[in-house]
């Protein structure tokens, strides 16, 4: 009986076990050429939008990227500002547009189920791709630049997949090689956000390269 | 029989994992990154690589294919300098789209193209230059290797005037000292701005300097 007890404490302790593995794809593996501790863009009017099937992601990725942008020299809003009554509404250099999907793709909701159903002793995994489409327009909607990124999502479960992922981190990877959520997590904040940054820089230069050519100085 | 079990479990889901693009046991962050792997549906499968996929049954087929293609990136991320490598990816890409603005100024037609690229590194600008004036003759446009040239006296005082200024001036003494024929015009790629890859292109004609 405690046998059973115990095997039975064990694989609830298990079935929290899974590993989470980011992947980039279109867009996302890039490197960024733009340092972003430098005032990129400086004195910038940037007016943010975000969108999303779930509204509150939508909110966060925008709460987010605010700083982000600001820490830059950029003036930021999101569109959700209601502008003060009586004021005139304050001018915008560039419009940030980003609208977020997640595709769920094999596996889903059941292989989640299943591995707990199983105790996590089977090896699963469900997979999603996610997508954020950057727009960037300027003052008055001319477009001045725009990117899709890609990126996968890929949840292990199995307790030997665990294992061998936690072993292998401890004894052959280096910080940079690390596999897990909180590295997976760490390293798709840094790509989405510096491929985010990098397609604002790279509006802004269009912009100026805009001016330029018509003779704007 | 359990062994048998767990074989028939395991095997497929080991050997998807180690083929997996993504990182794990079979492949390293760095490694993963170098893939170049887009999604693509079962039309796109059977387009671009015929014959991969079964044939659909008469009856129909209910399971939506997705499948994923990766290719092995030609240079990897880290081989050269960053700016340099985003440039020479979509090189041509880029030299498709300076050559289409090039041919659509009204006075296009009949003129000889003389390009040149203002980059960093001298090999990356040669490569850009030639990269122009092959999608400019593909677009069956003339192109000329010829290069124009200044008098040294002119070069020092160009290499001290800020950029905004330097390319009309440029551009007038071309003009002055005979370097460009009446049907030539000289195409200057630049890079705008050291943050980015975007290039910004001029053209020199008759002596007159313009921004496309």
């Amino acid at each position: 009986m405690c046998q059973w007890v115990a095997a039975l404490a064990l694989g609830l302790l298990a079935s929290g076990c899974s590993v989470v593995v980011y992947q980039p794809l279109m867009g996302l593996q890039e490197p960024v050429l733009a340092d972003l501790q430098q005032a990129n863009l400086s004195g910038t009017q940037v007016l943010l939008s975000c969108a999303a099937a779930d509204a509150v992601d939508a909110r966060r990725l925008c709460q987010r990227l605010e700083p982000l942008f600001s820490n830059q020299g950029a003036v930021v809003r999101t569109q959700s500002d209601a502008p003060d009554e009586g004021v005139a509404p304050l001018p915008v250099d560039l419009r940030v547009e980003l609208v977020g999907t997640q595709v769920e793709e094999e596996g889903g909701t059941g292989s989640a189920a299943m591995a707990y159903m199983f105790l996590n002793l089977l090896p699963l995994s469900r997979e999603s791709t996610f997508v954020q489409d950057v727009t960037v327009r300027d003052g008055q909607g001319f477009l001045l630049a725009s990117r899709r990124l890609e990126g996968r999502l890929i949840e292990h479960f199995g307790v030997a997949y665990w294992v061998m992922t936690h072993l292998l981190n401890w004894v052959a990877r280096g910080p940079a090689e690390q596999i897990g959520e909180q590295a997976s997590k760490a390293d798709m904040s840094r790509d989405l956000y510096g491929q985010l940054c990098q397609t604002v820089i790279a509006a802004q230069v269009r912009q100026r390269a805009f001016l330029l050519s018509a003779g704007g100085g | 029989m359990a062994a048998i079990f767990w074989l028939m479990i395991l095997v497929p889901v080991v050997w998807s994992v180690i083929t997996d693009p993504a990182p794990g046991f079979g492949r390293s962050k760095a490694a993963s990154r170098n893939l170049a792997c887009e999604q693509l549906n079962e039309d796109a499968v059977r387009r671009r690589y015929p014959g991969t996929l079964e044939e659909v049954s008469s009856r129909g087929d209910f399971v939506d294919i997705r499948t994923m293609a990766c290719g092995a990136r030609i240079m990897a991320y880290d081989e050269r300098p960053v700016r340099d490598g985003l440039l020479l990816t979509a090189l041509q890409e880029r030299a498709a789209d300076i050559a289409q603005k090039v041919i659509a100024q009204p006075d296009a037609a009949g003129r000889t193209w003389l390009v040149e690229a203002f980059y960093p590194d001298p090999k990356v600008a040669t490569k850009l230059a030639f990269a122009v004036k092959a999608a400019l003759v593909e677009r069956q446009q003339k192109v000329s290797d010829r290069v124009p040239t200044l008098a040294a006296g002119d070069v020092l005082v160009l290499g001290a005037t800020p950029p905004v200024r330097a390319y009309p001036l440029a551009c007038a003494r071309y003009q002055a000292e005979g370097s460009l024929a009446a049907d030539d015009t000289l195409l200057m790629i630049t890079l705008t701005d050291p943050r980015d890859v975007t290039l910004s292109v001029g053209r020199c004609t008759a002596g007159e300097w313009q921004w496309i």
